[in-house]
């Protein structure tokens, strides 16, 4: 049975005009605020909305009350597509979606009085037949906020950041509307008096079965009145769900992190010191955005798939490294094939010097032959494994190790396996290589470190491609991988483990090494 | 943590400070008879909430209160050395290489108008006699020191072209810059994002630990303290309701309104119906208490006048 939904978001995308890129002439180029966000929130609901500044928290909530046209997507309010709905038509269900801003220094109104303030959404409405019938309203909704109907002859900046804060609650609620959408409404406050506007918005939502949309940076505060939380990293919403669940278990590396930051009182030495997470003592990670990849073995599966990904995160430029550029169509002119055999060394070297803007290196070009030791082509077959996988990798971050450094750090991202872990019976020469390339990865990791580049190990389990037809299911999908991959690189988490299998092998490796290896030697490949 | 401070005396030592502004009838107590000591390479937490006077006894503390401003009562010692009442350019000399200040906001504190690498060089010029050249070579040192990653570019940078985070290493570079005994920190977190946030304390710890200065840590968060401060106070309308150890005021504090501010701060690790507003009854009691303070010192308001 579908609950009933009071509003709903589906594929919402947001792009403004960006006024420091503007030319003398001419309008300013968009820029992607929002890549697409889906949400839903039934009566009475409570969504928390979490992230740091710039993640688009809060263009969302205004896109969500219609302070901004979305650019693509659905929005409806209470059944009614409102997406595109003209200001006329959308006025009289503004009653029903109300705002609560940040700063109640700069929206409420310095030159009126607090009692004017709050009863101007009356007056705008005609919810007030009467002079006094106004002013019996708005001395109900101070007292609901609890503030005397003295508040009501003063001026804004005559009041507390905590009262002030209370008439924009009293004024959001005078037309009883069915949602509110309260942005950082606690921020700007100590400790006693948000635990009082926490405890004031707990009651209102209450007594008034008020739809509640909290937008705030702290993980803290969303937990004392929301039921549901979404994070957001870059205008993207990385997890969604109910706030017990999550912040018992969050699953995005992103999300660790948010909580991780947050300083609970609770005295604990080691603390400050553990966020020393290399030797700059600052997260490594970067913005997929706007940056400069360089994908090798891109003609297909999970190659193909982190082309795709990057244009979807909006990535400037993208050069796709293939042995052959033949029929091959680059979309929006922002990917530019490249001939790129990792294995040709002199061939690396040129393309360093070609690409020199490369800020983000997807080490992707990999190598199975599929074959066990007793073939008779072993020795063969190890050999080119180890040419594509792990020396195609070292020259990679050979050559591109000084280009990212110039370029202010970026990241390096090494496609590995799972049975970088723990190796496959029949195919454990290509085991080795990616073994080989993990050891090889946290050296690199080691040394880039000082430079600010981030190196990131990504081990999934099999893929489905022709590559990972060997290893055990389930199959991941490409595009899966290669989205948990550079959400590793966004969050700057150095191990990243796509999909159940891969999640769970890796955590049985720490719990019971010798119990998973023998798992894995007694799977043979069909 | 750092190592247990040395038993000598103390760097910072506030006697029964009070403080009024003057008003246009009456003046308008502010401390009343705030007391504390920071020991050499002490991190002591000041927590209270808007209005407890936190940030004045740190204004008082580097002589930069408002004009307004009198000082009824009370001294501060630095370094065994009464600076209550020491006169502008005697206190000026005290700034630098005696004391530094790390600010909340990190924009209205760095001059728009100067580069980065002009803005750290003068305050060496001015505190250490530094020519240009040393400073500029020192300023370069100061920005890796606070793992600014390309020192080079930030020093010709202006201001708005650093992030909240990057300008808040660049200010605690120049406040550790001539290795001061003692270091107000001004609630220097509170505008930054969490992440940034952790970044920052990690720094001021280890810049801290590094240089082996004293810090008075201004701060409204409790979680705060519990993670970098070696002592607390407790401050409310200008009177200290406790101070001790940070273990033991975070773990068995003394004082029902410390008590009420850990039950308010919220905690994303427990469900939310488990945070507390500091009670009513509570603010009202403590508020009577101020004004008996201030009804016992100065019948008739004279004391303050």
């Amino acid at each position: 049975m579908a609950e009933p939904v009071l509003l709903e978001a589906a594929g919402l995308r947001l792009s403004l005009p960006d006024f420091s890129r503007k030319p003398p002439f001419g309008p300013a180029p968009p820029v992607d605020i929002l890549h697409g966000i889906d949400l839903a929130l039934a009566p009475g609901d409570t969504l928390g909305v979490v992230g740091e500044s710039g993640s688009g928290k809060t263009s969302l909530g205004r896109t969500l009350v219609r302070l901004y046209r979305p650019t693509a997507g659905r929005l409806s309010f209470d059944g009614r597509d409102i997406t595109d709905l003209p200001e006329d038509r959308l006025r009289p269900l503004r009653a029903q979606f109300q705002m609560i801003f940040q700063d109640p220094q700069s929206s409420l109104n310095p030159r009126r009085r607090v009692a004017d303030i709050v009863a101007q959404p009356l007056r705008l409405y005609r919810r007030a037949a009467t002079r006094r019938e106004a002013s019996r309203q708005v001395d109900a909704l101070l007292e609901r906020v609890a503030l005397r109907p003295a508040h009501g002859e003063r001026y804004p900046h005559e009041l507390s950041g905590g009262e002030r804060q209370r008439v924009g609650i009293a004024r959001a609620i005078a037309l009883q509307p069915r949602l509110v959408v309260a942005d950082e409404i606690v921020s700007g406050l100590d400790m006693s008096s948000q635990a009082q506007i926490l405890a004031l918005l707990r009651e209102l939502r209450h007594d008034l079965g008020l739809a509640l949309l909290f937008i705030s940076h702290d993980l803290s505060v969303v937990r004392t009145v929301c039921d549901r939380v979404v994070v957001m990293l870059n205008g993207r919403a990385v997890e969604q769900g109910d706030c017990a669940a999550i912040f018992a278990s969050p699953r995005h590396p992103y999300t660790r992190r948010l909580l991780n930051a947050i300083p609970l009182p609770d005295v604990d030495p080691g603390w400050v010191a553990r966020s020393a997470e290399n030797e700059l003592g600052e997260t490594l990670n970067m913005t997929v955005k706007d940056s400069v990849a360089l994908v090798t073995g891109a003609n297909r599966g999970v190659g193909a798939a982190f082309v795709r990904a990057l244009l979807d995160r909006g990535a400037a430029k993208i050069y796709a490294g293939m042995r052959s550029t033949d029929g091959y169509q680059a979309p929006g002119g922002r990917v530019q094939p490249l001939v790129l055999d990792v294995t040709d060394h002199d061939r690396v070297a040129r393309a360093a010097a070609e690409c020199s803007d490369v800020t983000l290196l997807i080490n992707n070009a990999g190598a199975n032959r599929n074959r066990p030791i007793s073939d008779r082509d072993a020795q063969r077959n190890a050999r080119e494994e180890m040419e594509v996988n792990y020396f195609g990798t070292m020259e990679m971050c050979r050559q591109f190790g000084p280009v990212l450094g110039g370029n202010g750090g970026g990241a390096i991202v090494n496609m590995l396996s799972i049975l970088s872990r723990v190796s496959l019976p029949m195919i454990g020469t290509y085991c080795a290589s990616k073994a080989a390339t993990l050891s090889l990865t946290q050296g690199v990791r080691a040394e880039l470190a000082a430079q600010g580049t981030l190196v990131v190990a990504v081990m999934p389990g099999a893929i489905d491609t022709r590559m990972g037809d060997m290893n055990p299911p389930p199959l991941e999908a490409p595009g899966d991988v290669a989205n948990a991959a550079l959400d590793a690189v966004e969050a700057g988490e150095e191990d990243a483990y796509p999909g159940v299998v891969a999640g769970s092998v890796s955590a049985g490796l720490a719990a019971d090494p010798k119990g998973i290896e023998k798992q894995f030697a007694e799977y043979l490949p069909g | 943590m750092t190592a247990a401070p040395p038993p000598d005396r103390p760097t910072l030592s506030v006697r029964d400070l009070r403080l009024a502004i003057a008003g246009r009838r009456t003046p308008t107590p502010i401390l009343r008879g705030v007391s504390l000591d920071i020991a050499p390479g002490e991190v002591h937490g000041l927590v209270g909430e808007s209005g407890a006077g936190k940030t004045t006894i740190g204004k008082v503390i580097l002589g930069i209160q408002p004009s307004q401003a009198r000082i009824t009562g009370g001294s501060v010692l630095f370094d065994g050395r009464d600076i209550t009442h020491l006169p502008e350019r005697e206190r000026r000399g005290l700034m630098g290489r005696g004391m530094g200040l790390i600010p909340q906001d990190p924009m209205t504190s760095l001059n728009p108008a100067y580069r980065i690498g002009a803005q750290i060089a003068d305050v060496l010029r001015l505190h250490l006699g530094l020519d240009r050249s040393a400073a500029g070579s020192r300023a370069l040192e100061l920005l890796g020191d606070v793992h600014i990653r390309a020192p080079e570019r930030v020093l010709r940078q202006y201001p708005h072209e650093l992030s909240g985070g990057m300008r808040q290493r660049v200010l605690i570079a120049v406040a550790f810059a001539c290795r001061p005994k003692l270091i107000v920190a001004d609630e220097p977190t509170t505008a930054l994002d969490v992440t940034v946030q952790r970044q920052v304390l990690a720094l001021i710890k280890r810049m801290q630990a590094q240089e082996g200065a004293s810090i008075l840590f201004v701060t409204h968060d409790l979680g705060v303290v519990a993670k970098i401060c070696d002592r607390v106070t407790v401050l409310h309308g200008g009177r200290v309701l406790e101070t001790g150890d940070t273990r033991r005021i975070v773990e068995a504090p003394g004082h029902d309104y410390t008590r009420a501010l850990i039950a308010a701060t919220p905690r994303h690790d427990r469900p939310g119906d488990l945070l507390w507003p500091v009670p009513e009854a509570l603010m009202a009691r403590l508020d009577a208490e101020a004004l008996a303070y201030d009804a016992a010192r100065a019948p008739g308001g004279r004391e303050y006048g």
